[in-house]
C-alpha cells in the first residue's frame, strides 16, 4: 500500500484527498455525492474533520499535488521518511474508515429495499387472496395441482363451478318469484325438482374431480373461506342443512315432525360414521407412513379417501331426497329457497370480510 | 386387501366361476357366516370404510358381527362370491374389492352407500328391528 500505484492515487483522487488544499469545500461536496439522505450528519462532519486535520498534518508545506514521494536514497530523508510512513499509515486508516462508512451506508440501503420489497410482497399476497376469493380466477383458471401441473381436469371443474353458481341463483330466483306468484303445485314440484337436480349434477361434476385431484376437493379451494370454515369431508354437512332448513318449513304435521326428526338423526349417524372412518385413515395413514418404507399401504390408505368424498356427497343427497319427500311441495319449495338463499349469503360474507377495511401496521 | 396366492382347489372354481357358475361350498359358507348374526358385516381389517359401516351400527346400538376377509382361510374365495352377489363389477364408490358387504337378518343389504341410503330414507330402522338386532 505504500508504493503510489496509480489505483492508490486514483482512489486517493476519489476521496478528495489529492488536492488538499481545495479541500474542505470540495470534501463535503464529494461526501454529500456519495452519501444518502439518511446518513447522520455529525457522523460525517466527525469524519471530515478528523481528515482536515489529517490533510494538514500530511501536507506542511508542500504545493506539491504529489501525495507518495518514492523513497529516497537520501539518509537526510530518514527522518521525512518516518514521517511519512506515519502519514500513509494514517491516510490508510482514513481511508478505510471512509471505505467502511460507504459499505455501512450502502448495506443500510440494501436492507431498506428488502424490507420495501418484503412489504409489497404481502400487500400482492393480500391482493391475490381477495381476487381469488371474489372469484376472479374462476374464469379461465390456471390452478395447479398437487403434482404441481396444471391439471386440466380441475380447471374445468372450476369453470363447471362457476357456472353451476350462476344457474344455482338463477333457479332460487325462479323459485322466489314463483312462491310469491302463487303458481300450481304441479310447476311448483317441476321447479323443485330441477332444483334436486341442480344438486345432483354438482355432485356427479365432485365425483369427476375427486379421480382427479381428491386433495383439491377436500381441501375445499374452490368453495369461499366462511363455506370451508363450515366443511365436512369436502363440502356442508348433511345434518348442518336440515338445522338451517327447519324453522321455515313450519307448519309440519305430527307425522312430517316425526320423520323430520328420524331424518335429523339417521344423518347425523351417517355422518359420525363417516367421520369415524376418516378418523382411522388419517390413523393408518400416519402410521404407515412411518413403518412402510415403499409408503405402499400409505398410497392404499389415499386411495381409500376418494370413496369417503363420493360417500360423503351421496349422504348430502340422500338428505336432500328425503326431505323433498317428507314435505309438500310447497315446504319442499320453501325448504329449497331457504338454503340457496343461506348459501348466498354466506359467500357474500366471505367476499364482505376480505373486501373490509384494514390498518395497515 | 391383500390376496393370498391362488391354491390349487380355487384355480378349479375359477374355471367354473368364469362360465358364471357359482362354487356351492362357497356359497353356503358365506349364508351360514351371514346367519350367525343379526347384522353380519364382511370386511377387511384395514379397510375404513369397514370401520365405518360397523361404527355405524354401533352408534344405533347394535353389535354386528364382524368376519374380515383378509384374515380368513377362505376370504379370496368369499370376497368374490360376495362381489358376484353384489352384482357389480369391484369399481363401486365405495372402496375396491366391494367391502364391506352388511347382511341383516341373513339377507344381504349391500355396501355403505345402500345401507346409508337405507338409513337415510327409514327403512334401516325397521329392517333391524325385524332382524331382533334392536329392541323397541
Amino acid at each position: 500500500m505504500s508504493s503510489s500505484s496509480p489505483t492508490q492515487l486514483a482512489s486517493l483522487r476519489d476521496m478528495g484527498i489529492y488536492e488538499p488544499f481545495q479541500q474542505i469545500v470540495s470534501w463535503r461536496n464529494v461526501f454529500k455525492s456519495d452519501i444518502n439522505d439518511h446518513s447522520p450528519n455529525t457522523a460525517s462532519s466527525s469524519v471530515i474533520q478528523v481528515d482536515h486535520n489529517i490533510i494538514k498534518a500530511s501536507y506542511p508545506s508542500s504545493s506539491h499535488n504529489q501525495i507518495e514521494a518514492e523513497p529516497s536514497s537520501n539518509d537526510h530523508q530518514e527522518e521525512d521518511d518516518d514521517g511519512r510512513n506515519h502519514d500513509k499509515m494514517k491516510r490508510r486508516l482514513a481511508q478505510n474508515r471512509e471505505a467502511a462508512r460507504k459499505s455501512r451506508l450502502r448495506k443500510k440501503a440494501y436492507v431498506q429495499q428488502l424490507e420495501e420489497s418484503r412489504f409489497k410482497l404481502s400487500q400482492l399476497e393480500q391482493e391475490l387472496e381477495k381476487a381469488k376469493q371474489q372469484g376472479v380466477y374462476s374464469s379461465g383458471s390456471s390452478y395447479v395441482g398437487s403434482s404441481g401441473s396444471i391439471n386440466t381436469r380441475i380447471a374445468a371443474f372450476e369453470l363447471e363451478y362457476s357456472h353451476w353458481l350462476e344457474e344455482q341463483s338463477r333457479r332460487v330466483s325462479e323459485i322466489r318469484t314463483a312462491l310469491q306468484a302463487h303458481i300450481s303445485d304441479i310447476e311448483l314440484k317441476m321447479l323443485v325438482e330441477s332444483c334436486l337436480n341442480h344438486y345432483a349434477n354438482l355432485f356427479r361434476m365432485k365425483s369427476d374431480a375427486a379421480k382427479a385431484d381428491v386433495f383439491y376437493l377436500i381441501s375445499g379451494m374452490w368453495r369461499t373461506s366462511t363455506e370451508r370454515f363450515f366443511q365436512w369431508i369436502g363440502g356442508f354437512r348433511p345434518s348442518g342443512l336440515l338445522n338451517v332448513v327447519m324453522p321455515y318449513l313450519q307448519p309440519l304435521t305430527d307425522q312430517q315432525i316425526l320423520e323430520v326428526r328420524n331424518l335429523q338423526q339417521s344423518s347425523q349417524q351417517a355422518e359420525d360414521a363417516l367421520s369415524q372412518g376418516i378418523d382411522k385413515l388419517q390413523q393408518s395413514l400416519a402410521e404407515n407412513i412411518v413403518i412402510d418404507v415403499v409408503m405402499g399401504a400409505a398410497v392404499e390408505n389415499l386411495q381409500a379417501l376418494e370413496g369417503f368424498v363420493n360417500q360423503a356427497d351421496h349422504l348430502r343427497q340422500q338428505t336432500l331426497q328425503q326431505m323433498a319427500k317428507i314435505l309438500t311441495t310447497r315446504q319442499a319449495a320453501r325448504g329449497l329457497l331457504c338454503l340457496g338463499e343461506y348459501l348466498h349469503r354466506l359467500r357474500a360474507l366471505s367476499s364482505l370480510w376480505a373486501a373490509r377495511p384494514r390498518e395497515h401496521a | 386387501m391383500q390376496y393370498k396366492p391362488e391354491t390349487r382347489s380355487s384355480l378349479s372354481f375359477n374355471k367354473v366361476n368364469n362360465m358364471g357358475v357359482f362354487p356351492l361350498d362357497t356359497l353356503v359358507r358365506v349364508e351360514s357366516m351371514a346367519s350367525e348374526n343379526a347384522v353380519v358385516i364382511f370386511s377387511v381389517s384395514t379397510c375404513c370404510m369397514c370401520h365405518a359401516v360397523s361404527g355405524l351400527f354401533r352408534g344405533m346400538g347394535v353389535s354386528p358381527g364382524v368376519h374380515e376377509l383378509d384374515l380368513h382361510p377362505y376370504g379370496v374365495e368369499i370376497n368374490r362370491a360376495l362381489l358376484r352377489l353384489l352384482g357389480c363389477s369391484s369399481g363401486t364408490s365405495t372402496s375396491p374389492g366391494g367391502l364391506p358387504v352388511v347382511f341383516i337378518g341373513g339377507k344381504m343389504v349391500g355396501s355403505m352407500e345402500r345401507v346409508m341410503a337405507s338409513h337415510i330414507n327409514g327403512s334401516l330402522v325397521p329392517l333391524l328391528k325385524d332382524a331382533g338386532a334392536l329392541c323397541l
